[in-house]
């Protein structure tokens, strides 16, 4: 009973408010104690010497995975062209676009030097370094999943800028880079695209997913961290954690909207078939 | 005679750049061969706690000095700002037993931290020591987690890994900071053939046991023990190259198989919709 109310209801209860304002508690928490890291010094986000991967990389490697896994999904839809899973792969990968992003962003944060890291990375790239080959592979997925966004959201934004006039109609333009065409033709030529992006981003999130667990496969020096099986548990745990990610997105943003979910999602998330 | 020289200079310019990668691509072997390589070497039979190596080590380091751990015997840690500690180490099976024991970098022939850092900040230089390169470090820690002795430590006011050069700086001129300081002869510095050979003569002597010999592929630090490692409660390293190539190649292989496996299984899920589909269509017909 609990579970439907969540998923159909759009009364808002008590519970409700406690979780988003404590979710916002915590949000200004995290925000503060970054500012101070880079104010003062790192040892703020750190537990003890002895544990120098401490909460950024937790953070970086479940956004990152989960961002990961939300391109698998996505990829059920545009990629390997099954029809009903095209409802969610704008959602996906929005949310895997994002996830980098702050996955980026806080391994940025756990660098003593990330100006450093931008320069030395590509004038001496270690080629033994597992980490080298997850950063350059994981930069590549970035730029394919913005890619496959923007191919993704075009019609959407081009409908818009021909909405709207003035300065909004300059932003969407620019966003769309003045191609406001609406015609099946180019939603066509999107699709065309996106799905080529999409091959793309595929190829490179799962081989810088393969890569993230060889960085912690590789060090033969941490007894339990180590193995071929890191990887391979990487990729599987990063399928199972994005479609998770999926289904709690759908639910709070149709909770925020005060919407009910439609049927067909439901029954796409749930694996509810018709037979 | 002209049109000879100006042959000979494109052949030579045709020349520069091909010998410059071939240089540039060539194995480190053969450089190694023109240079001596050193070892350090530690007693702990002899070491009798004055800690004047880590004094030393924090002067010519110029890292920040801490009277009490040097003035106590209380357990003291590596550190961004500690190179070199020496703690008092009790045998497990025979408590009576305690010993100094000087501790840092290793300096690993094959260093497992050189290897893992992304931005080559981390070498081994071909006369034995393993040194960061501290204004090249990220300070990713990568380093501290390949390492098999948990050496490099983060130095959070630089924001980069630190850890014992071997004094590259004074070698071989003059011996390391916490070599010359040592009054009783315990710690002692000199080309490795020599070093190894006498680590082992002394090791015979005392009847103990010689750490560094085969741990991680070997190391250039030679540190006598009273005991094994680990009746001492030391950190035991494996007895061969810690994360080499070939077991790297062989861990990633797996993740792209892994991958394979993944994007083979998503396949044979979007066939079943089709499936469906023509079944589906088949009824309609039907």
């Amino acid at each position: 009973m609990m579970g439907n109310a969540i998923l159909t209801g759009n009364t808002k209860s008590p519970a409700y408010y406690i979780w988003i304002s404590s979710l916002i508690a915590l949000m200004v928490l995290g925000g503060y104690a970054h500012f101070m890291s880079l104010l003062t010094s790192q040892e703020i986000l750190e537990f003890s010497i002895r544990i120098p991967w401490a909460l950024m990389v937790s953070n970086y490697v479940f956004l990152v995975v989960s961002g990961s896994g939300l391109c698998i999904v996505s990829s059920l839809g545009h990629v390997f062209g099954m029809k009903r899973y095209e409802l969610i792969s704008k959602r996906c990968v929005f949310l895997a676009f994002i996830t980098i992003l702050f996955g980026m962003f806080s391994i940025a944060i756990h660098l003593g030097h990330p100006e450093r890291a931008l320069v030395y990375n590509i004038i001496t790239p270690n080629f033994r370094s597992a980490i080298w080959w997850m950063g350059a592979l994981y930069s590549f997925y970035v730029l394919f999943i913005a890619v496959e966004y923007w191919f993704l959201a075009r019609v959407g934004l081009a409908n818009k800028a021909n909405g709207s006039m003035g300065l909004k109609r300059k932003i969407y333009c620019l966003m769309v880079v003045k191609k406001t065409d609406e015609s099946q033709e180019s939603q066509k030529n999107d699709h065309k695209w996106a799905r080529f992006a999409g091959i793309f981003a595929l190829f490179f999130g799962l081989s810088a997913l393969s890569t993230l667990g060889a960085v912690f496969g590789h060090t033969e020096a941490r007894a339990f961290w180590y193995g071929p099986y890191y990887p391979v548990y990487f990729l599987f745990s990063a399928a199972f954690c994005g479609y998770a990610w999926l289904i709690s997105a759908t639910i709070i943003t149709y909770q925020v909207k005060g919407k009910e979910i439609p049927e067909k999602l439901i029954n796409l998330l749930f694996l509810k078939f018709r037979h | 005679m002209g049109r000879r020289n100006t042959t000979t200079r494109r052949q030579f310019l045709k020349f520069v750049p091909a010998a410059s990668v071939g240089l540039s691509l060539g194995n480190s072997a053969s450089v190694d061969a023109s240079f001596v390589k050193y070892g350090k070497f530690h007693d702990t039979t002899k070491c009798i706690g004055c800690k004047r190596c880590v004094s030393a080590c924090k002067r010519w380091n110029k890292l920040k000095i801490d009277r009490e751990e040097e003035l106590t015997d209380r357990e003291t840690d590596l550190s961004g700002q500690t190179w070199v500690v020496v703690n008092l180490t009790r045998d497990k099976r025979n408590r009576e037993d305690l010993h100094y024991l000087h501790w840092g970098c290793q300096h690993c022939i094959k260093p497992a931290c050189a290897g893992a850092c992304p931005v080559k900040a981390i070498s081994k230089l071909p006369e034995g020591p393993v040194i960061v390169n501290e204004n090249k470090c990220i300070g990713c820690r990568y380093c501290y987690q390949a390492c098999p002795y948990k050496v490099p430590r983060f130095d959070f006011e630089k924001r980069v890994a630190a850890k014992c050069t071997m004094c590259h700086d004074r070698i071989p001129r003059v011996k390391p900071a916490c070599v010359s300081a040592c009054p009783v002869g315990a710690l002692d510095f000199g080309i490795k053939q020599e070093i190894l050979a006498k680590a082992k003569k002394r090791t015979e002597e005392v009847g103990g046991y010689l750490l560094g010999e085969h741990e991680a592929g070997g190391t250039d630090f030679l540190t006598v023990l009273p005991t094994t490692p680990e009746a001492l409660g030391l950190v035991v390293a494996p007895k061969k190259v810690i994360s080499s190539d070939l077991d790297k190649l062989r861990i990633t292989s797996f993740g792209f198989m892994g991958a394979s496996l993944l994007t083979g299984l998503m396949y044979m899920y979007s066939r079943t919709e089709e499936e469906q589909k023509e079944e589906e269509e088949e009824e309609k017909k039907e």
